[in-house]
């Protein structure tokens, strides 16, 4: 029930701060995933080196769309995935021409387990981007210092997530 | 002798970048920059014995040949274990790169939108943990770098660990590996 409403005001809060677009957008994304916990086997997660990469499709002026996911690259490459969607909101002004900006992001995960592939834990996701650099308009952007949490349903359990560099590249 | 060995040898590195420089530095990705302090994301993986989360270096770059081919930069840092975080198993790094040669393709120039060159290395490192214990080795490929100005950047490094095989009867094994995601390097001086 929670989650519900956790998802529908994330939606409404979304569409407040959308504008209307004048096309829709899309570009790659690529980035280091960090996970910080206090017990990574209850979170789900093994500690290690992590990447991400995700696809960006702009709705709005204000709003996207992410899919993405993060693969374990030490100590057992590829073995660990989560993969998810979020939805992020420019905080400072419109996606297209912002140079610089500030962005929330909130949506869901799901890590997947190969070897059993029913055992996968799912997360809710909530980050915050403090400085964006570049836009759509200059087909480049890097969000720094991406940092947030992972919330686990099932588990209730936090973990810290954190982005230094993410590259966007608009098509 | 060797005031005049010194002397030849201190000539030599003056004037040998000069004579292997690309004629049309000042339009290419090539710069004055030559110090720089360089950060990446990175882990160890296999039969390391490390502990396996993320790890952080940071290091000092020293890039001072602004040649085509075979350009060697050397570099010596930290490894701090970040995520989970024990900076008691941190190591000391000192790593030496041969960028193999440099192209300059369009794509790539016009990615960036400004003067670019793909440069790709294979690297040497020695490693000494700092909490004692001993040291050990890798060597690796550096497939993809990229030299912009003053900015140096490498994706998807991959090394294969070199430690002494006492347990094995092997002179040397070679069972673990370590992936960087990517350095960037920001040339200050």
């Amino acid at each position: 029930m929670n989650i519900k409403r956790v998802s529908i005001a994330v939606l409404a809060a979304a569409l407040a701060f959308a504008a209307p677009a004048s096309a829709l957008d899309f570009g790659l994304s690529a980035a280091a995933q960090s996970f910080g916990s206090k017990d990574y086997d209850e979170a789900g997660i093994r500690p290690g080196l992590y990447a991400r990469g995700g696809a960006i499709l702009g709705l709005f002026s204000r709003l996207e769309i992410e899919p993405y996911a993060v693969i374990e690259l030490t100590p057992d490459p590829l073995r660990g995935c989560i993969a998810g969607a979020d939805a992020t909101i420019a905080l400072l002004g419109s996606r297209h021409d912002g140079y610089f900006n500030m962005f929330l992001s909130a949506g869901y995960a799901r890590g997947l387990d190969f070897d059993d592939p029913g055992a996968g834990k799912n997360y809710l996701s909530l980050r915050i981007t403090p400085l964006a650099i570049g836009c759509g308009y200059y087909g480049r952007r890097d969000r720094m210092f991406t940092a947030g949490v992972l919330y686990e349903l099932e588990g209730k359990s936090w973990t810290f997530v954190f982005n230094v560099l993410a590259f966007d590249f608009f098509l | 002798m060797m005031k005049r060995i010194a002397l030849a040898a201190l000539i030599a590195c003056v004037l040998a970048p000069s004579i292997m420089a690309d004629d049309d530095s000042s339009a290419g990705g090539r710069s004055p920059w030559f110090l720089g302090l360089a950060v990446s994301p990175e882990g160890f993986g296999g039969d390391s014995g490390l502990a396996s989360g993320e790890r952080l270096s940071l290091a000092l770059v020293l890039d001072p040949c602004p040649w085509k081919i075979a350009v060697p930069s050397i570099a010596a840092g930290l490894s701090v274990p970040l995520f989970p975080w024990a900076p008691e198993a941190s190591l000391f790094e000192a790593r030496l790169d041969l960028r193999l040669f440099t192209l300059r393709p369009k794509l790539l120039e016009s990615l960036y939108d400004g003067p670019a060159e793909y440069a790709p290395a294979i690297c040497a490192s020695a490693y000494w943990p700092l909490s004692g214990g001993d040291p050990f080795g890798s060597i690796g490929i550096r497939p993809l770098v990229f030299r912009t100005g003053d900015a140096l950047y490498s994706i998807l490094s991959v090394s294969t660990l070199v430690t002494r095989g006492a347990d094995s009867g092997a002179a040397y094994n070679f069972r673990a590996f370590s992936v960087e995601l990517f350095e960037f390097t920001h040339f200050f001086m």
